[in-house]
């Protein structure tokens, strides 16, 4: 937690400071985007290798696809219809 | 990119099903770690450039504060809903939505707590809802808005769907997500045991 918390303002005070030559700025993008992939994958190996929880897929995968997806759906709804009655007209 | 997300986490996930040799295992969780925070640091980098980041803060509607918020509401009423189809009684339901995506912590509160059938499906719903929301922040961002996009992320936009968000919208969103995830991980550990207190005594 401190460690992800840390790198962040650590990103954000090495930008503010201008501590990296202006040709580094698209470099950092390309990292974090191999960063991203190797999350990816070291995400779907823990998930493969969790033998609880490929155990309880085959009973319960499908209520809990229905159950994310509409956990997803009614937070999805409810700040869409929050917000859309304000459109910051600039 | 979207490609790429969903063949690198299907490699994973054949990789971790099939091959366990005993030395990758082990460096899988340090590895994932340092990702995460190689990751933040180029999300951090990318809003320290910001020039007017300080402006674009002090325009932000007062409204954002309330995002997590109504992201728990939703959930919670989404969870609730989907119950009804599955059949699943309503503060059960309830108790899985509660995890807003962060499924190690929801899965263990329920397991001890509660019922381990439940936590089990919490477990697996919330794996679900992370996983989904890679793939829906970009495709949510583009077609309903750029707040509606935090959403499907619940409590995971302070860290692992952060990237995501920032690559899809814009600063300003980016910190509202961050701050969303924060107030919703601070969230579960106090809804989910509160939930399983009312179940308990009205059930």
């Amino acid at each position: 937690m401190a460690l992800l918390l840390g790198a962040l303002i650590l990103g954000f005070a090495v930008a503010r400071l201008n501590l990296l030559p202006n040709t580094w700025s698209k470099r950092v993008g390309v990292v974090g985007h191999l960063a991203l992939v190797l999350l990816l994958f070291s995400m779907g190996f823990s998930l493969g290798a969790n033998s609880e929880l490929t155990s309880a897929l085959p009973s319960l995968g499908l209520k809990a696809l229905v159950l994310s997806l509409s956990t997803i759906l009614g937070s999805v709804f409810l700040v869409w219809f929050v917000t859309r009655v304000r459109r910051p007209a600039k | 990119m979207t490609l790429r997300i969903l063949g690198s986490l299907a490699l994973g996930v054949v990789t971790g099903l099939f091959f366990l040799p005993e030395g990758i295992a082990n460096m899988i969780g340090p590895l994932t770690d340092y990702s995460l925070a190689i990751l933040l640091f180029a999300v951090g980098f990318d809003l320290g450039q910001d020039a007017d980041l300080r402006q674009k803060i002090k325009d932000l509607p007062k409204m954002n504060l309330a995002v997590p918020f109504m992201i728990a509401i939703g959930s919670l009423a989404g969870a609730v809903l989907g119950g009804l189809v599955v059949r699943l009684p309503v503060g059960d339901a309830a108790l899985v939505g509660a995890g807003f995506g962060w499924y190690s912590l929801s899965a263990v509160i329920i397991t001890q707590t509660y019922d381990v059938t439940l936590g089990a499906l919490a477990l697996l719903t919330n794996v679900f809802r992370e996983v989904f929301a890679f793939l829906l922040i970009p495709l949510v961002a583009k077609r309903v808005g750029h707040l509606p996009a935090i959403a499907p992320g619940g409590a995971t936009t302070m860290d692992v769907t952060l990237p995501i968000i920032a690559a899809n919208t814009d600063a300003q969103t980016t910190l509202v997500a961050f701050y969303s995830g924060t107030v919703l991980s601070i969230l579960v550990p106090i809804c989910v045991p509160f939930i399983i207190e009312l179940l308990q005594h009205f059930l």
